[in-house]
């Protein structure tokens, strides 16, 4: 109770205040009435001087009987002094009415001086009334007193006399009186403005107090409230840290209600470092001089179920305040605004995605770790990790799977390394890994192991397996000569060279990849003019039937006419026209050149009017949005029927966005465009979309048909087995890469009809085949290698 | 609710406050019925300025113009009106040997007292009793006819 009462006290610190300015204006009423009751006390003299009048007043009465009396007596020959009462009658009487000097006592010889016995019209009135008949008797003693009894007229003398002296005895009773009421009346009249003053001062005392009390209560009350509601904490702490008082936001933040801290430690909420720091600024404000002196403070508090909660804290000395006597801390949690530093800090150097670390953090580290190397002699290695095909998934099962992916990826990623091995997310699907600290080919090699072992495992990805392996670039530095750039490219370079290599492996750098990288740089930048310089060709290989050895069609060949390099195969380029984009316009002028040289050839030789032409549609066109138009424009533009053209696809470019895919080939079907499987047989996709995709031809890989004359291989069966399914299913076959005459009896005898090869001809220049067809028009083929120029 | 309350001290607080300095109201007195005679006091005579009334009710209204007070006494006599027994100091009438029909025993200076009486027909006198009053000269006589 005692607390409460204490708690109570400091959160009314205007109350005191109050109470004193109630002291004060009863202090000041005391004061009023002081000066009132003197005021009184003065009134109440005067009235004092009034009783000396009416006293005089009463002896009047007495003084006219006694005249009265004298007269008498010495009518009847009796000595007496009438005289004297007569004249001391006539001066009392003037004295009452002007004021004068009175004697003090009857027959002494003490004088008084009175003032006038009252200034009230009615006592004035009898007073004078009195005067007149005092001077009337007076005149009816002398006339009585200058006769003796038994004279003449003496009886009425007398009687008249004793008339008059009884008028003055009534007037003089009637004054006296009058006087006494008018006094009693003042009295009475003090008494009461007296006691009305005292009762309306108490009143308005009391009014003032419980209006002044009321407003200290409800501004009690508005701080109490304000101080319960604040979600910041209020502590009032005594000297040796004890809880005096406590807000009760405190429940919010430490679990604990706040009547349960009271008396406890406050420093027990915090822990070693924060206790001994605050304990420290606690004392140094206690013993400050300075009284305005005020200490911010930052630490945590624990919560009753074990968590920790971030503070401030401004705490000031209020010891000499009477109604605090104590440090009190001003408390805010400040915990989100520290976890939104922290989840700031992180996301500066954190990959939001993965969680793993940045490039910058990644490039730091590399920094740091290459200034150790230096110092110390020891090397480190920087790999450089590519999902493949992760572009396939991110484009056939949508970004959110490639998340998802790239998600689990870095958890893979993670397990591999030591602790203190660094794994971050350079950017896109590609990761950088630092071993440091006595790296060498060895321990380099173990890690790149692990890392390829750990992608041998399918990541399942929205409930579907997803098998994505991995390639690895690895730069070894050396000690004092290596730079972060000069590691990251490095590793960069030694990750596309194994890509080169065939993917899901890694390569170590070695400095001719550099050469290799920069060809490849300089590829890059010489196709992007290529096009415009028509420095591309189109060769053709003839497709020929078995039957007739007549060729049917020609399969268009792009070739790149390059200014110093002299003319480069389709593997030398097309992989990074594809990377670049340049495959799109160049597929495209392909096509279009392919279409307007079989019209041509169809129109100059009349054994030719029927020929067809096949064009290789690479992944990247077939995912142009515009393919078909861009098709159909061509055809148009050519007037070639669209029945003699050949579009032919590879069966990783059917698996990206099968629906759209499948919509697309359609579109083309109904253009009248033919539709073939290039190098069927070497994709991993299943024999189920045979049946998906609109397909007219499949083309038998060259793979097949270099065994297919070997006595111990299984690829004769292969093939018809190929065959015999693209019959089912009414589908034409073209068997390619023929290049012996027993292969040809292989294909023929396993059923297929038509194929190409170097055993009939080689891709030919545009001219040559011009001369191919016009040989062939005059002597069938004879079945035997070709004798036609090589490109 | 608590304005309310605040108000309804603030009233009972300004009730007291006024009945302290108020004095109660005074309610006037039903006037009384009958014909009235007016009378005028003085030092020491009485003016009268109705001679005679008839009889039935009558109301003395009697006016005090002197400074000092007096008494109003009503005897129903034939004697005359200086002409009433004296008490033994001789200063005053002895009421005692008369027929009293009613009297006002103070007129304060400058106040109007009111004697409402039942007169039978007769003569009446009427006069101030205090000592030498009489004597001086305040006493005078009313006629009461009889109704008709």
């Amino acid at each position: 109770m005692a607390k409460g009462a204490a708690g109570r006290r400091l959160l009314a610190p205007g109350a005191l205040h109050l109470d004193r300015r109630i002291g004060r204006t009863l202090a000041v009423y005391l004061v009023i009435i002081t000066v009132i009751v003197g005021y009184n006390a003065r009134a109440i003299a005067d009235q004092r001087g009034s009783a000396l009048s009416v006293n005089v007043a009463a002896r009047q009465r007495a003084l006219a009987e006694r005249y009265e009396k004298d007269v008498i007596l010495t009518t009847l020959g009796i000595q007496a002094d009438p005289g004297e009462d007569a004249q001391q009658l006539l001066a009392n009487a003037d004295a009452l009415l002007h004021g004068g000097e009175v004697l003090a006592v009857q027959g002494a010889d003490q004088e008084i001086q009175i003032r006038p016995a009252s200034h009230d019209p009615l006592v004035v009135a009898k007073l004078t009334e009195e005067n007149r008949l005092i001077q009337e008797l007076i005149t009816a003693g002398d006339d009585l007193y200058a006769m003796r009894a038994g004279q003449p007229g003496y009886p009425e003398q007398l009687r008249n006399l004793r008339i008059v002296g009884a008028q003055v005895t009534s007037i003089s009773n009637d004054a006296v009186g009058q006087m006494t009421r008018e006094t009693e009346a003042a009295l009475a009249r003090l008494v009461a403005v007296v006691i009305t003053l005292g009762v309306l001062g108490a009143i308005a005392a009391l009014a003032m107090a419980w209006f002044l009390r009321r407003t200290a209560a409800q501004r009690a009350a508005q701080f109490r409230s304000l101080v319960h509601n604040a979600s910041d904490l209020i502590t009032v702490l005594g000297e040796t840290g004890e809880i005096r008082y406590q807000s009760p936001s405190a429940e919010q933040l430490v679990g604990v209600r706040s009547e349960e801290l009271i008396g406890t430690s406050y420093l027990a909420l915090l822990d070693e470092n924060d206790g001994s720091r605050l304990r420290s600024i606690l004392a140094d404000l206690a013993n400050s001089t300075d009284p305005s002196a005020s200490a911010r403070a930052e630490y945590r508090l624990r919560h009753e179920d074990g968590s920790w909660r971030s503070v401030e804290s401004i705490v000031s000395n209020q010891v000499t305040d009477p109604t605090v006597k104590g440090l009190v801390l001003n408390t805010r949690d400040v915990t989100d605004r520290k976890l939104l530093q922290e989840e700031l800090a992180h996301q500066a150097f954190h990959d939001s995605l993965t969680g793993l670390s940045n490039r910058a953090v990644f490039r730091d580290r590399v920094d740091h770790a290459l200034a150790r190397a230096t110092r110390t002699g020891s090397r480190s290695a920087v790999f450089l990790l590519d999902l493949d095909g992760f572009k396939t998934v991110n484009d056939s099962l949508g970004h959110d799977a490639g998340d998802q992916l790239l998600i689990a990826a870095a958890q893979r990623l993670q397990f591999q390394g030591r602790s203190s091995d660094t794994v971050a997310r350079i950017g896109g699907d590609e990761f950088g890994i630092l071993l440091e600290d006595d790296a060498d080919e060895t321990s380099a090699r173990a890690m790149a192991d692990r890392l390829l072992a750990a992608f041998s495992v399918p990541f399942e990805v929205r409930g579907r397996e997803l098998f994505v392996r991995a390639t690895v670039g690895i730069a070894l530095s050396v000690a004092g000569e290596s730079n972060t750039d000069e590691m990251i490219r490095n590793a960069d370079t030694a990750m596309y060279a194994a890509k080169a290599a065939g993917k899901a492996r890694y390569e170590f750098f070695r400095p001719f990849m550099h050469a290799r990288a920069l060809e490849r740089f300089e590829v890059q930048a010489d196709l992007e003019v290529a096009l415009i310089r028509h420095e591309f060709v189109v060769h053709y290989q003839p497709i020929v039937d078995f039957e007739t050895e007549k060729a049917l069609g020609v399969e268009a060949l792009v070739r790149w006419n390059h200014p110093t390099r002299g003319l480069l195969g389709p593997l030398e380029f097309i992989h990074i026209a594809e990377d670049t984009g340049v495959i799109v316009p160049l597929g495209l002028w392909v096509l279009g050149e392919a279409c307007r040289q079989t019209v041509a050839w169809r129109r100059e030789y009349p054994e030719a009017s029927d020929l067809r032409v096949s064009v290789n549609l690479s992944t990247r066109q077939l995912l142009e949005p515009d393919l078909v138009p861009r098709v159909r424009q061509i055809l148009e533009a050519s007037e070639l029927e669209p029945a003699a053209l050949t579009l032919e696809l590879t069966e990783g470019s059917l698996m990206q966005k099968i629906e759209e895919t499948v919509t697309k080939l359609r579109a083309l079907k109904e253009l009248g465009v033919r539709l073939a499987i290039d190098d069927f047989g070497t994709g991993s996709s299943s024999l189920g979309y045979l049946q998906r995709f609109p397909i007219d031809i499949l083309k038998i890989d060259k793979s097949f048909v270099d065994g297919i004359a070997a006595l111990d291989s299984e690829d004769p069966a292969l093939v018809r087995a190929i065959v015999e399914m693209a019959k089912t299913l009414r589908l034409e076959t073209v068997a390619e890469g023929i290049e012996e005459t027993e292969q040809l009896a292989e294909l023929r005898s396993a059923g297929c009809r038509t194929g190409q090869g170097y055993l009939f001809a080689r891709p030919l220049h545009p001219d040559a085949m011009g001369a191919f067809l016009s040989k062939v028009a005059e002597e069938p083929l004879a079945m035997t290698r070709s004798e036609a120029p090589s490109p | 609710m608590d304005q309310d309350r605040r108000h309804r001290i603030c009233l009972c607080l300004a009730i007291g406050v006024f009945g302290l300095l108020m004095p109660a109201a005074c309610s006037a007195p039903a006037q009384p019925k009958g014909e009235v005679v007016d009378i005028t006091l003085r030092d020491f005579h009485i003016d009268t300025g109705t001679p005679s009334v008839t009889s039935g009710d009558v109301v003395f209204q009697v006016h005090n113009d002197a400074p000092a007070t007096h008494e109003f006494v009503v005897v129903r006599t034939d004697l005359p009106a200086d002409g009433l027994p004296l008490g033994p100091d001789g200063l005053s009438v002895n009421e005692d040997w008369l027929d009293g029909v009613g009297e006002l025993n103070e007129v304060s200076a400058g106040t109007v007292g009111t004697l409402p009486l039942h007169l039978a027909p007769g003569r009446y006198v009427f006069f101030c009793n205090l000592d030498g009053h009489y004597l001086g000269g305040m006493h005078g006589v009313l006629e009461v006819s009889a109704d008709g």
